[in-house]
């Protein structure tokens, strides 16, 4: 392996020698002396980073920095890197020995949690966080995620998940917590304070971490305490002594107790905002309609105490013949310009408007001696029909909010599997909405400030109704219902009242008060997955988890980024279809509204128990990138493989998800990868079906899915099989369609690549030829041709694998700049037949299977409430990317020449500043890329380019517009 | 000749007796100039040899020296699914994106 060329700034060194931290430390002898690296993980109190890789970078002379074995000068750097940690390189400048560098590989952010001031032992924290990256583009990403205890199962004899639920970070007997994050440049925690001299830009920085408990937030920032406080708002309310008040949370009914001589004091509430109203009883123990005061809201903040004044109670006297009120939205909100008339149910007349609303929502009308003419109501298209009860004065509220309650019993939790949730995430945006059954109108909901969701909207409570209905049926409620992307969750819910009394009253029904679902709702659907870099590597056994989904070609990148995208456009068409117009890639990560990002990494949690996989080199016991828990039930501490697994934050559900995956270099920059289609790992499914308890590469009995080859489906037979010495040789197997109708697959399996698998003990003798007509989506045949080489082998006692052939030489994802239907990919749904070339007679015997990730038939990644969505990721970024060419012809005009889906085309303008003309597609067949063009002296544009390995070359007279291929 | 370490993927123009150069680094396409072929590279104002043009592909660039309209550069560079287009009017110091082709 080449030593790496280290470049800081304009001067480069070459990595010459490797070691790795003990207690810390590293050294090097070098002529001069010694060069010792201090690595710590965060300083005060002191936390060594153990079996660090430290490398001696050597500079290299001036005017060498390009030569094999460049001359070598004896000044130096240190440099740590490690893949969770990233990498740091001091001194900044290259220098003579001896010297000692002291590395502080990460930062520390710490907490506590609380409950009403009380420390709470042992409470799972999470960390949410938000990155940045170079185009300033944001996406959401959670850390520390719950996960299952592992107990004993009698069924399978082995260690499955419980229901206890514990988080990486948990709570000491103090309520406090800690976590270093790695800030090394390329680590996933790097700050922009953290770039460091030789680095231009960050590809991706943290801008926000914040830690999260129980749907509490709490921003971090390097060693100060956030302090989670559950519970621990208070409230002081001033008004008239021995009045009463009633205090509600967002639109509950709320509690009500005495205002004492300087106020009283409510504590134990949670933050957000609160609703306050004062009033007094009457002899029966009921609301007193002869004092009124207005409504008040106050935000509380959970760990302070804030106060609101309701000032006096206002005194108003059945004898004065005045009637007056205060009409509400909502709970504290007054409903200005609200018509408050008369309704006469005797001869079905709303008579004339008797006054208006205020600001303040107050009203009130002088009794004339022949009276009302019917009794006060709202009667309004949007607020319903309302009777004004209480005189001589009223207190109405209109319409409430629907809310999930704070009590954590009744709050929403994120899906994790199964009939779990994550009680760390209380809300998924736009997972949750209400609908109004009455005429449908949808009403979006937002967080709340302790989690959980509240429609943003006051919704009626009751219905409008002419007053001939009001005569039959009374005040009549709206029903709404409460959806989640996977459908109805409650397909009738109604306002609450809000009595002031301990009993339901008539007037309490004219109160309306907030609806929660009295239930747990687990919300939203999540992405996950495996990915691997590129598909030119064999994986083999060595790497257990890619090959248990069936992904066998390709290279591990620790922590590498994926994402998942959503913009409110349209989702991609199906393979089928015609020409779809999917979104493009990163380009529409900027550009969506209402959009999404998420973001996670592989390589941290275990795809088992959903459990920590281990981050850092040193040992102990455990294995970076293998789960720790796996590790401690199991035993070894491989025992569990989370490399190239990851699981994205919760999402709603919805179709139309695109992946992305960006490779950040501890060395500088980063390669980004949009994904504009659905790649799985068929055939493989979290059903029964494909549930086992072995298989080769896993280190346990634990029960686990595992991917198939068609040919262990079915009868067997895969796309096919070929043995020369059979006649005829060719066994025709299905296509895509059979093992789409299979009962343990019963979904559209799309498109897919085919390789060749050897028989047991089978070795090939000698190199053959074979041509293989395979079946495109579109049913066109392409015929390739495969060669295998001599030596291959099926499996045997010693390698339970067979090698593999490829029948198509393409990478699969080139698929992305193409549509329907990706000729030239290799992803076909059929094998037709198979004709032995070269040489005659030569025994040949294999069958052939799919080549895993496939291309779905979907619409971008489609999630599921309550379900993961699949995604397979060969990472490789659309193929090797085509370089346009510019050509000034020295008559004032300007060329460009670009490949795009594999062919070439052409745009001219007359020079600058003016506009380019409308593209010419030269190409019109075949894989085309790296157009070449330059113009004659007879003024002939010859152009040149690649076509399946060779060069073409065609010649334009008329600048563009028509072309002769040579 | 002078090496470049990690600079890849390179494209030369030559005019007026200068050399222009862009190839791919980092996720980024990058941009030098010397007066004598290649030998040693111009410095830009800020004392650096390399200028930064847009992120980029894997790619080499197009790279022109306009005749007409002020001798500008014109660079091509692929990044993801569109061709990028960058001017610079002060012979590589700056670079400014005109558009996508």
């Amino acid at each position: 392996m080449m030593a790496e060329v280290v470049r800081l700034g304009d001067v480069c060194g070459l990595a010459v020698r490797e070691a790795r931290t003990v207690y810390g430390v590293a050294e090097f002898v070098v002529p001069g002396g010694t060069l010792r690296a201090r690595v710590y993980k965060a300083r005060t109190p002191d936390v060594v980073l153990e079996g660090a890789q430290v490398w001696l970078v050597q500079r290299i002379a001036p005017g060498q920095e390009g030569e094999d074995e460049p001359e070598l000068l004896d000044q130096y750097v240190l440099m740590v890197d490690d893949p969770y940690w990233g990498r740091m390189i001091a001194p900044e400048v290259f220098a003579a020995a001896p010297f000692e560098q002291t590395f502080v590989m990460g930062y520390r952010v710490r907490g506590r949690i609380l409950h009403d001031g009380v420390p709470v032992e042992g409470a799972n924290v999470s960390l949410e966080g938000v990155l940045e990256d170079d185009q300033a583009r944001q996406s959401l990403f959670w850390d520390s995620l719950e996960y299952n205890e592992l107990i004993w199962s009698q069924k399978y004899e082995t260690y499955v998940e419980g229901s206890q639920v514990y988080a990486p970070i948990m709570t000491n007997a103090d309520g406090r917590w800690s976590f270093i994050c790695p800030k090394g440049h390329g680590a996933i925690y790097q700050r922009e304070g953290d770039k460091p001299s030789w680095v231009s830009t960050l590809a991706r920085k943290v801008v926000r971490l914040c830690a999260v408990y129980q749907g509490r937030r709490a921003e971090l920032m390097e060693e100060n305490e956030a302090i989670i406080d559950v519970l621990s708002g208070k409230l002081r309310v001033y008004g008239e002594p021995g009045a009463m008040v009633r205090v509600s949370t967002l639109d509950e009914r709320g509690q009500s107790c005495v205002v004492a001589e300087g106020g009283t004091l409510i504590e134990g509430l949670p933050g957000g905002e609160h609703n306050v109203v004062q009033f007094k009883r009457g002899p029966g123990g009921d609301w007193d309609a002869e004092w009124g005061c207005a409504r008040q809201t106050v935000t509380v903040v959970e760990g302070e105490t804030v106060s609101v004044n309701m000032g006096l109670m206002e005194y108003y006297d059945p004898g004065a013949g005045l009637i007056a009120g205060r009409v509400y939205e909502r709970m504290g909100v007054p409903a200005s310009g609200v018509a408050i008339v008369a309704v006469n149910f005797e001869t079905g007349q709303i008579g004339e408007t008797l006054a208006t609303t205020d600001e303040g929502g107050y009203w009130e009308v002088q009794i004339p001696e022949e009276g009302l003419g019917g009794d006060p109501w709202v009667c309004d298209g949007k607020w319903g029909s309302v009777p004004l009860l209480g005189f001589p004065y009223s207190d109405v509220v209109l319409g409430a909010r629907a809310y999930s309650a704070w009590p954590a019993m009744y709050q929403p939790e994120a899906w994790r599997k199964g009939p779990r949730g994550h009680a760390n995430f209380t809300y998924v945006p736009e997972a949750m909405w209400l609908v109004d059954n009455e005429d449908g109108t949808t009403h979006e909901t937002v967080e709340t400030a302790y989690g959980g969701w509240v429609t943003e909207e006051a919704l009626p409570k009751f219905r409008c109704l002419s007053v001939e209905k009001l005569l039959v049926t009374g005040p009549q409620l709206k029903e709404y219902s409460l959806h989640s992307s996977s459908g109805v969750v409650l397909g009738s819910c109604y306002l609450d009242a809000q009595p002031f009394e301990d009993y339901e009253t008539l007037p309490g029904q004219y109160r309306a008060a907030g609806f929660y679902p009295e239930m747990k709702l687990l919300i939203g659907g999540k992405v996950k997955g495996w990915a691997v870099v590129g598909d030119e590597e064999p994986i083999g056994l060595e790497m257990a988890e890619a090959h248990r989904v069936g992904l066998e070609f390709g290279r591990h990148e620790w922590y590498t980024e994926i994402g998942a995208w959503r913009d409110a456009g349209e989702p991609p068409a199906p393979i089928e279809g015609e020409a779809p117009a999917p979104p493009e890639g990163e380009a529409a990560i900027s550009e969506g509204t209402g959009l999404q990002n998420v973001v996670g990494w592989t390589d941290l949690v275990c795809p088992y128990c959903g459990g920590p996989a281990w981050r850092d080199p040193d040992a102990f016991g455990y294995v970076r990138g293998f789960c720790c828990q796996c590790a401690e039930m199991f035993g070894p501490g491989d025992a569990m493989d989370a490399r190239t697994h990851f699981t994205l934050p919760t999402v709603r559900g919805a179709t139309g998800w695109g992946t992305r995956a960006r490779l950040v270099m501890r060395s500088g920059g980063c390669k980004s990868y949009g994904f504009k289609w659905h790649w799985r790992p068929e055939v493989y499914d979290e059903t029964e079906d494909f549930l086992v308890q072995g298989g080769p590469g896993q280190a346990t009995n634990a029960p686990r899915w595992f991917a198939r080859h068609v040919d262990e489906m079915g009868d067997g037979k895969g796309f096919g099989g070929y043995d020369a010495s059979t006649s005829p040789p060719f066994t025709a197997g299905h296509d895509l369609g059979y093992f789409e109708g299979l009962p343990e697959v019963q979904r559209g399996l799309g498109l897919t690549q085919m390789k060749l698998l050897f028989p047991w003990g089978y070795e090939q003798a000698e190199k053959v030829t074979l041509e293989v007509d395979c079946r495109r989506v579109d049913y066109q045949v392409e015929t390739l041709t495969v060669k295998i080489p001599a030596g291959v082998k099926g499996p045997d006692e010693e390698k339970p694998l067979s090698d593999v052939v490829k029948v198509s030489g393409a990478h699969k994802w080139a698929a992305e700049k193409k549509t329907t239907p990706f000729a030239g990919t290799g992803l076909y749904r059929e094998v037709l037949r198979v004709r032995l070339v070269e040489p005659v007679g030569a025994e040949c015997k294999f069958r052939i299977v799919n080549d895993a990730p496939f291309m779905a038939p979907t619409a971008g990644v489609v999630v599921e409430e309550r379900k993961a969505a699949l995604v397979a990721l060969q990472i490789g970024g659309g193929g090797k990317t085509s370089g346009p060419h510019l050509l000034d012809d020295g008559i004032g005009q300007v060329f460009v020449f670009y490949e795009r889906d594999g062919q070439i085309w052409m745009r001219r303008r007359e020079g600058l500043p003016g506009g380019w003309l409308e593209p010419k597609q030269v190409t019109q067949e075949g894989e085309n890329r790296e157009p070449c063009a330059e113009k004659d002296r007879s003024g002939r544009l010859r152009l040149w380019w690649e076509r399946e390995g060779g060069l073409k070359n065609a010649v334009s007279a008329d600048d563009g517009e028509s072309w002769v291929e040579v | 000749m002078g090496a470049i370490a990690g600079l890849t993927y390179p494209t030369i123009v030559e005019h007026n007796g200068l050399v222009y150069l862009t190839g791919y680094r980092d996720g980024k396409m990058c941009f030098r100039r010397s007066a004598d072929g290649g030998r040693s590279w111009l410095r830009f104002v800020d004392g650096s040899e390399e200028k930064e043009i847009g992120p980029g592909e894997e790619a080499r660039a197009g790279l022109v020296k306009v005749e007409s309209g002020g001798r500008r550069l014109l660079a091509a560079v692929a990044n993801g699914a569109v061709i990028e287009v960058y001017v610079s009017v002060d012979d590589g110091e700056t670079w400014a994106m005109e558009g996508e082709v």
